[in-house]
């Protein structure tokens, strides 16, 4: 079963429009979101696995870091600095777009991380990020896009 | 997969939403003890929370068999299965029958996204309105292709020897009546009535057929046999070379030919033999079926209120070789999407001389200026037969039939007359020709392109809707 994580050009376009790459960047400032978060995606791992059957399903991780993205409010912060509070955070179309560009950037950043043991998954039987699944998983699930908004946000 | 009872299921969905928020609110906090992140709090912050639930509960239940209790007595015959499952998988299972482009064609039609495949759009689409069976029937309806099942299909096949004294032929045929034949194994011809009208004369029965098989049961064996009956009729005019048959299925079409073909003098073409004249230059190289066709598209079809809307699926033949050949060939190309006979990929095959042999198209039919339907058509060339099926589409049977007589006519008069290579063909050659060979893409559809009017309101109807 291939993950149902699919391109999607728009949601592209709101990861590099709220530069989300850098939510969970290494650094010093955000090694220890990083940590929180892929400590997190572990655990949802963790409980999910048990349902996966050859293939790992990552669109059901990046459904549960979109909730989980939406509970932390320094995730919103994150996207405010980045457009000079410039952006309507509570439009639930673009925001629920936002949080899932970002959910599918974190799962990326996680797998690559895991890929190049720079990352040790706490407690996971079996992780299978494969090269096409990296490359999938950075443009994550699409829905369809706010694109008025979008518009209005990059003219 | 693991079997899950609704309820373990909707606990664990809520084990994971509140580990999901439990983690959110860690993460913050880790956030603002280690860097002083800055956190920001709305009032009015707008709620994911239940498109998250939606879209995981979703994709769980594509992994998690779901062990649901049955909601009525479990016997063959009743409705057990819970009613909301039940519609959503009775919309998929309608759904399915379209192709990927007429899914993608609903899509947009209803304003959801038309991308992914065929088992995505389903998806999409039956979940956004199984609660409304009415809805998703007219929605099929309305972009399906033309098939059998839901149309009118008239078979033409031309005849070696007609009949001279249909007088004669009407009177034997009649002394047939409610006697049958056999013209297969396990098939039967049965006549039923022979009426001689202005327009001809008509041949009326039905074909019985029977499937069979073995079986045993203890110590008792048996041939169970399960009876078919189709209805079929023929037409005869005088003066003319063919027998217009009126049949779902080509076995049973095939039958009644047969049928009259004993009993009278008729006898069959062994093949459709196009008359195509006044051939040259690039159109010599072009398989006679594929002119036809477009002289046909061209000249014969859009006329007295009928135009193309749209082409969206041919099929291209080439000639079979004899025997065992080691270079691999492909037979048969069939094409599906829209305007097709502007795309570069059908331009090419017409080009290289493959036999356009299957088209369906949307056709805009105005008996009246003031009435228009919208009918899906399929017009093809068999071996030995054309056939025109006119689709029921989203409209009264009764409409199809104004039209569907007119497109028998048109198609019928076409092969009489055969097509006129002349300089209005040849042109549209030269601009098939010349978009077989641009590597330029196709914005919009220029051969064959739905009439200006149509544009226009599509036009009209995507400003509405944008504003």
């Amino acid at each position: 079963v291939a993950p149902r994580i699919v391109r999607d050009p728009e949601l592209i376009e709101i990861r590099d429009l709220f530069k989300l790459q850098d939510f969970c960047k290494k650094g010093r400032k955000t090694n220890a979101r990083r940590g929180a978060y892929f400590e997190t995606i572990d655990m949802f791992i963790q409980r999910l696995e048990v349902h996966w059957e050859e293939m790992p399903h990552y669109d059901d991780v990046v459904f549960l870091l979109v909730r989980t993205l939406n509970r932390d409010p320094t995730f919103r912060g994150f996207v405010r600095s980045q457009r000079q509070n410039a952006t309507d955070l509570t439009d639930r179309d673009l925001w629920t777009q936002i949080c899932n560009a970002a959910a599918g950037t974190v799962l990326h950043q996680y797998l690559v991380a895991v890929e190049n043991g720079e990352w040790a998954p706490t407690g996971v039987a079996a992780i299978a990020p494969l090269p096409a699944v990296l490359d999938a998983a950075q443009d994550v699930v699409a829905i369809p896009p706010p694109q008025q908004q979008l518009r209005e946000l990059n003219p | 997969m693991k079997i899950l009872t609704p309820e373990q299921f909707e606990t664990k969905l809520r084990e994971l939403m509140a580990l999901a928020d439990e983690r959110g609110e860690h993460a913050g906090r880790v956030a603002r003890e280690a860097a002083n992140a800055e956190a920001v709090y709305l009032e009015d912050a707008p709620d994911v929370n239940e498109w998250v639930e939606a879209a995981l509960r979703r994709s769980l239940e594509d992994e998690i068999v779901i062990a649901e209790p049955v909601g009525a007595e479990a016997a063959p015959g009743e409705d057990f299965i819970q009613l909301g499952e039940r519609e959503l998988e009775v919309a998929k299972r309608a759904l399915a029958r379209l192709k990927l482009p007429q899914l993608s064609r609903v899509a947009v039609s209803v304003g959801l996204d038309p991308r992914g495949s065929h088992g995505d759009l389903v998806d999409r689409i039956a979940r956004s309105y199984y609660d409304d069976p009415a809805e998703v029937a007219r929605l099929i309806l309305t972009h399906e292709e033309a098939r059998a099942e839901r149309g009118l299909i008239d078979r033409l096949y031309p005849l070696r020897i007609g009949i001279d004294d249909l007088a004669n032929a009407a009177s034997t045929l009649q002394r047939l009546s409610g006697r049958y034949i056999r013209v297969g194994v396990a098939r039967w011809f049965v006549y039923a009535d022979c009426q001689t009208q202005s327009d001809g004369l008509w041949i009326n029965g039905f074909f019985r057929s029977y499937d069979a098989d073995a079986k045993r049961e203890g110590d008792a064996f048996e041939l169970v046999s399960v009876p078919s009956d189709a209805v079929v009729s023929a037409r005869l005019r005088g003066n003319q070379d063919f027998l217009e048959v009126r049949g779902r299925g080509e076995t049973e079409s095939r039958a009644i030919l047969t049928a009259v073909e004993w009993a009278t003098s008729l006898r069959r073409s062994p093949g459709l033999q196009l008359r195509v004249e006044g051939i040259d230059g690039d159109l010599m190289r072009w398989d006679q079926r594929s002119i036809f066709m477009l002289y046909f598209l061209d000249r014969v079809l859009p006329d007295s209120g009928i135009d193309i809307l749209n082409l969206t699926s041919a099929r291209f033949e080439s000639a079979v070789e004899p025997g065992f050949a080691r270079r691999p060939t492909v037979r048969s190309v069939a094409l599906q999407g829209q305007h097709l006979l502007s795309s570069k990929a059908a331009c090419e095959l017409l080009m290289e001389g493959r036999a356009l042999v299957e088209l369906s198209l949307d056709l805009r039919f105005r008996p009246q200026p003031e009435v228009e339907w919208i009918f899906p058509v399929r017009f093809s060339l068999a071996r030995d037969h054309a056939t025109v099926l006119t689709g029921f589409g989203s409209n009264l049977p009764e409409s199809a039939a104004v039209l569907h007589r007119d497109l028998s006519r048109r198609l019928r008069q076409s092969l009489i007359a055969g097509a006129h290579v002349d300089t209005r063909l040849q042109a549209l050659a030269r601009r098939v020709i010349e978009r077989a060979r641009s590597s330029e893409p196709v914005a919009e559809a220029d051969i064959f392109a739905p009439p200006a009017d149509w544009l226009r309101r599509l036009d009209d109807l995507e400003a509405e809707e944008g504003a």
